[in-house]
């Protein structure tokens, strides 16, 4: 059996009191959680790994004010969700260039035993994927990042997002609409090029 | 595209595919085939979804978001410690003043108001800008890992 690890609230109180060694078991414990989540809305390691420490820092920074009724996951997405809307507005001013070979470059390597042949194909398929998803605003595709892979609940996303249950569920229906044009539309570009 | 269908789509995407649908829904659904195709698109589109793997954290990224917290705790320490000097310092200028002043005056010196260095130790720790954890409407039932 494995030994029982101190609960969040626990850790959190610890850190707050100055303890180093329980905040370093709360990054070890979520911090790939949040690089997810930031990585599949922005598309990008660098930016991925900035907001993770940003959420962090922030985690840090607030600890003593942290109330534990409230699940700690949900309070450090809503952070990292928070911190990746805002570095897309950015980007959205800056960007000049299509995202897809930017994705290409960015996603992760082949699977083990893919042959050469089935690597490339599951690169491209994972860019189109990826450009799909960049073609989105940046509200629609949170929301639906965190539905498809957060399993979150409807209500449970309109809290991260601060919106409405109804606003999300709108979100979510535009969003998956989109989602389901342009993957259509790239399976049907493979076609003709075949 | 009637209201209902837009009813339907819009509950049907609050949720995964695949599952129970709300009466209202199912007998849309039955009598819609535009909705029916546009479900099986979505659905088509959700799978796709999956396709893309999990990405994982580069390397020695806990270690760095450790340290890009750490160096602020010893920042506070270090705060605190010039704060409290610079009280210190405060005090013993009024005092100094004080001094000097009553052995220039023949009169009785006014009242001083002087905040001991207690307070201005309390305000180094909450001037200290927080933000971003706190969310009004965020209640009980988010998940736990
Ligand atoms: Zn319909």
């Amino acid at each position: 059996m494995s030994e029982r690890q101190p609960e969040d609230a626990t850790l959190v109180a610890r850190t707050a009191a100055g303890d180093d060694e329980a905040f370093r078991m709360l990054v070890e414990r979520h911090h790939r959680a949040i690089f997810r989540l930031a990585y599949r809305h922005l598309g990008s390691v660098a930016d991925a790994e900035d907001v993770t420490q940003d959420t962090f820092h922030r985690l840090f920074e607030a600890a003593r004010r942290y109330r534990p009724e409230r699940p700690l996951r949900a309070y450090l997405f809503t952070i990292a969700a928070r911190l990746c809307l805002k570095r897309n507005k950015r980007h959205d001013r800056s960007r000049t260039v299509p995202v897809a070979p930017a994705a290409i470059e960015a996603s992760p390597g082949p699977s083990a035993g893919a042959s050469p042949e089935e690597a490339l194909w599951q690169k491209e398929r994972e860019a189109a994927i990826r450009s799909a998803l960049d073609e989105l605003p940046a509200d629609q595709r949170l929301a639906l990042i965190l539905l498809r892979y957060e399993e979150m609940s409807g209500e449970e996303i309109a809290r991260v997002l601060d919106r409405s249950p109804a606003a999300v569920h709108s979100l979510l229906y535009r969003a998956r609409g989109r989602m389901a044009e342009l993957l259509q539309a790239a399976a049907s570009l493979r076609e003709v090029e075949r | 595209m009637t209201d209902a269908c837009l009813h339907c789509r819009t509950d049907l995407s609050a949720r995964p595919p695949g599952g129970v649908h709300s009466p209202g829904v199912a007998t849309h659904l039955a009598a819609c085939p535009d909705c029916r195709q546009w479900m099986e698109r979505d659905a088509a589109a959700w799978q796709a979804l999956g396709a893309i793997r999990e990405p994982e954290p580069p390397a020695g990224l806990a270690g760095r978001i450790f340290e890009r917290a750490r160096p602020r705790s010893a920042f506070r320490l270090h705060r605190l410690v010039l704060g409290m000097a610079g009280a210190a310092a405060l005090a013993a200028g009024i005092v100094y003043g004080v001094w000097i002043w009553r052995a220039l005056s023949t009169s009785a010196p006014p009242a001083i108001h002087f905040e001991p260095p207690e307070v201005a130790y309390a305000e180094l720790f909450d001037a200290t800008p927080i933000g971003g954890l706190e969310h009004p409407s965020m209640g009980p039932g988010g998940r736990q890992p």
